[in-house]
């Protein structure tokens, strides 16, 4: 939702407005106070066409922004090659950022983020502009941050970067919190843990009376082509998976899919839950 | 000590004309060393 507040609360953290009241610090700097430590700590990746040099190389970008970062010539050396490879700039990395394709300014971004290896990152809708296959890499590179200790504070109107990267999520609506919780809590809140859908040919039987309690038949639509059905599971047992066994065993299944609960539905149902 | 803390942080920008915005009120929350925290909305 725009308006929410999230790049706002964003750019106080970066040092880049100041709070009207109450206090932020990172890594036990306040981000009034102690701008200048704040901001050796952290990097922020905003994203987007903005505050790139398009007249010079992505190479002379990462050099540049690095050593506006304090990273040493000696390290410049070895970390910008790493970077560009990382983000798949490699051979790119020599043209002007004019030529550069959203998703290619949008990696060079992260790149420039990473080069200080700060121990706390912001990022700003990190996939935002990118392929499915190139947002998959950089949440991996993500993911490998968290393994090497780098604290992460990740902005997203696109759920699955949430779903996929954080341990905690906290919703903003209209620059309030409203909810905060750990990951899997968030999940449960769409009222089921997962959702599968059954593809068949054939006739199943009475459904409904085959099920045990906690699956709640979505949606069943049987047509002499193809047939659908969909249940949703409050929770994951053996017994739901014998019993839809035995349902399925007079039917020439064409497919099963099993999907858990997407945050989608926990915001859909915290949204119709709030005043 | 937490990587990142937010205690009661409010934001309002005076618009043209004299109208004020909240972009922010009253966050409080806090990521952990090698936490990821996602949020959205």
């Amino acid at each position: 939702m725009n308006g929410a507040g999230k790049t706002t609360l964003t750019k106080v953290l970066a040092t880049l407005l100041l709070p009207t009241t109450g206090t932020a610090r990172i890594m036990g700097y306040d981000v009034v106070a102690d701008t200048r430590a704040v901001r050796l700590t952290t990097s922020v990746i905003l994203g987007g066409d903005r505050g790139l040099y398009n007249r010079i190389s992505g190479r002379e970008n990462l050099a540049f922004f690095g050593m506006l970062a304090g990273v040493s010539r000696r390290d410049l050396r070895s970390r910008v090659p790493d970077m560009l490879e990382l983000v798949n700039l490699a051979e790119a990395a020599d043209r002007r950022v004019e030529t550069y394709s959203k998703g290619m300014r949008q990696r060079l971004h992260v790149a420039i983020g990473l080069l200080s290896r700060p121990r706390v990152l912001l990022l700003d809708e990190p996939t935002v502009g990118l392929d499915p296959l190139e947002a998959d890499r950089l949440r991996e590179s993500i993911d490998d941050l968290r393994g090497e200790g780098v604290s992460i504070l990740l902005t997203s109107h696109l759920l699955l970067d949430v779903e996929r990267l954080a341990d905690r999520v906290v919703m903003l609506d209209r620059g309030r919190v409203t909810a905060k919780m750990p990951l899997a809590k968030f999940a449960a809140l769409a009222g089921y843990a997962a959702v599968v859908t059954l593809t068949y040919r054939g006739t199943l039987g009475d459904v409904a009376g085959s099920l045990p309690a906690g699956a709640v038949v979505d949606r069943h639509i049987e047509d002499a082509a193809s047939s659908t059905l969909v249940l949703k599971l409050r929770e994951w047992s053996g017994d739901l998976f014998s019993a839809l066994g035995r349902l399925v065993d007079d039917v020439d299944v064409e497919d099963i899919d099993v999907r858990p609960a997407r945050l989608e539905e926990a915001f859909a149902t915290l949204s119709d839950a709030a005043p | 000590m937490q990587a990142i803390e937010l205690d009661s942080v409010s934001r309002t920008f005076t618009l043209a004309g004299g109208a004020t915005f909240t972009a922010l009120q009253d966050v409080s929350f806090s990521v952990g060393i090698g936490e990821v925290v996602g949020y959205s909305a």
